[in-house]
């Protein structure tokens, strides 16, 4: 075995290269098998567009290794890094979300999944509805049911 | 383009806090669907407690909301809810991984007869059920009933107490299993050294498979003179009865102190016990069953001045009190958070408490119990 790092290379939907070590893409559960394999040619990611990937790709390397790590320092600046990186627009976060469930990255999905609940905890149904663009398809006798029910709850 | 598909629509909200995920339920037609499936609702883990303080029998039955707990926060509000009709009038029992337990007595019929009804509410469903009576299993009478949850096959069962002798020293057991929807009786029984008149003053049922039940101070009962007495040595009110759901054993610890009311919990899977002294409250654990050794985990320095009203565990680590506030307006309470952790207790400010309400610290069931 060299010691030089083995590189893989993977194409985006709309046909950019990248080219990641090898140990960050063992983390990505769907492209694993094809990585093990020894597969040299560049991997096609149809559903992940290139923007999209370059984030997932410096959102990995920068997580390898350093989750697991002790040091306080370390997690202490990993978190705020976190932070940073996930001040993007809805449209970028909803896709992060697709692109870490459609190569199986599980820090990833979790991390985003948890910061998209996060901002939708405290907000308004309308304020909701708006980030989700979910039309409000109740009439409203069946709106203000659903709502009787748990109106207790509003505010807690 | 931006839609993202329902599946991943449910991983977002199974993250969100209870109270987030039900209002949640008016976004959408779709995000009701999804909030409302059945196997989203299962496997939904609520990160968050909450303190609900309930109250019976009083002119509206209602339930106040006084905190809500996630792992990091405590937040507080004192909020009211109207509870379901069913329970309008009922005996609050209490409370296991998010059901109530309640019994309601009336008469009906010609001649005259006393019917008892068994109920199960859940505060997050608005939804009550009704169990099917226990069988008279013994001419000696007496039943007492606690809801518990038996973690080992994942289902609830309401314990049923009652005496098996004239002398009400032997204890037996039978329980009714929800899934089974079926009563049976345990094979476990306990012989206790004294009779007991009442059984059961405390009584308090964990989500990890435990039913603890104190008989209290006064709850000695002399079949010679008739009467209440409180018996010299070891009285019987220093003993806590456990109940095992799983394996339907029978356990008895003898607590080392004589007081005048406490607070059962668990600490680490192990009995603790919290009692208010003079100045400290303090909190032991039980070592083990066996050896019946106690040690003493927690003494923390009590608020100043005030009677303690009750007790609620909010987390292993955290515990709120309700206190009587000096100049004592009777409906309001004041209420601290002790944490086990640091020894230090916050106020939490005050609400309105009647004597009927209880303390209870609920993590939300979002499953239908129909």
């Amino acid at each position: 075995m060299s010691s030089k790092k083995k590189v893989i290379t993977l194409r985006s939907s709309d046909g950019e290269i990248f080219e990641v070590e090898e140990a960050v893409a063992l983390e990505w559960l769907t492209i694993k098998p094809l990585v093990e394999s020894g597969c040299t040619d560049a991997i096609p990611l149809p559903q992940v567009t290139g923007n999209i990937l370059a984030k997932v790709i410096e959102y990995c390397k920068k997580h390898i290794g350093a989750s697991e790590s002790e040091d306080r320092k370390i997690l202490y600046e990993l978190e705020s890094w976190d932070a940073d990186f996930i001040k993007v627009d809805q449209g970028t976060l909803f896709d992060l979300i697709r692109a870490a469930d459609y190569l199986t990255i599980k820090t990833l999905f979790e991390f985003t999944c948890q910061t998209v609940a996060d901002t939708i905890k405290h907000k308004t149904i309308e304020e909701v509805r708006h980030i989700f663009r979910e039309s409000n398809d109740f009439t409203p006798e069946e709106e203000k049911e659903i709502r009787g029910k748990s109106w207790w709850l509003q505010g807690l | 383009m931006n839609d993202l598909p329902g599946e991943l629509v449910a991983v977002i909200l199974s993250k969100l806090p209870v109270n987030s995920l039900l209002l949640s339920r008016a976004v959408s037609k779709i995000w009701l669907e999804i909030i409302d499936d059945l196997s989203f609702r299962k496997t939904y883990e609520s990160k968050s407690c909450m303190i609900l303080g309930l109250c019976c029998r009083d002119r509206n039955d209602s339930t106040t909301v006084f905190c809500t707990m996630t792992s990091d926060r405590v937040s507080v509000v004192a909020k009211e809810m109207i509870t379901a009709e069913e329970i309008r009038y009922c005996h609050l029992g209490n409370c296991c991984n998010g059901l109530f337990y309640f019994n309601k007595y009336h008469m009906i019929g010609q001649p005259r007869r006393l019917v008892r009804e068994l109920l199960v509410f859940n505060p997050f469903m608005k939804e009550t059920l009704k169990l099917p009576d226990a069988p008279k299993w013994s001419p000696y009478g007496h039943n007492e009933f606690v809801l518990g949850f038996d973690p080992s096959t994942g289902t609830f069962k309401l314990l049923d107490l009652f005496f098996e002798d004239a002398d009400r020293k032997k204890v037996r057991a039978a329980t009714f299993n929800f899934k089974t929807q079926s009563w049976g009786i345990c094979k476990a029984s306990r012989h206790l050294s004294h009779p007991v008149r009442s059984l059961i003053l405390l009584k308090h049922a964990t989500d990890t498979g435990n039913v603890y039940l104190w008989t209290g101070k006064n709850c000695m009962y002399n079949s010679e003179v008739g009467s209440l007495m409180q018996m010299p040595d070891r009285p019987l009110g220093q003993v806590i009865l456990s109940f095992d759901m799983a394996k339907e054993e029978f356990q008895s610890a003898w607590f080392p102190k004589r007081v005048h009311s406490m607070h059962i919990t668990e600490i680490d899977g192990k009995l603790a016990v919290c009692t208010s002294g003079v100045k400290y409250i303090n909190i032991d654990v039980l070592v083990d069953y066996k050896t019946q050794k106690w040690i003493r985990r927690f003494q923390i320095l009590k608020p100043p001045l005030r009677i303690l009203v009750d007790f609620c565990a909010l987390s292993e680590k955290k515990i709120i009190v309700a206190y009587l506030p000096e100049e004592s307006v009777i409906s309001t309470k004041q209420f601290y958070l002790l944490d086990l952790g640091t020894g230090e207790w916050t106020g939490l400010g005050k609400g309105r408490f009647t004597r009927r309400n209880k303390l209870f610290s609920v993590r939300p069931n979002l499953v239908s119990l129909k």
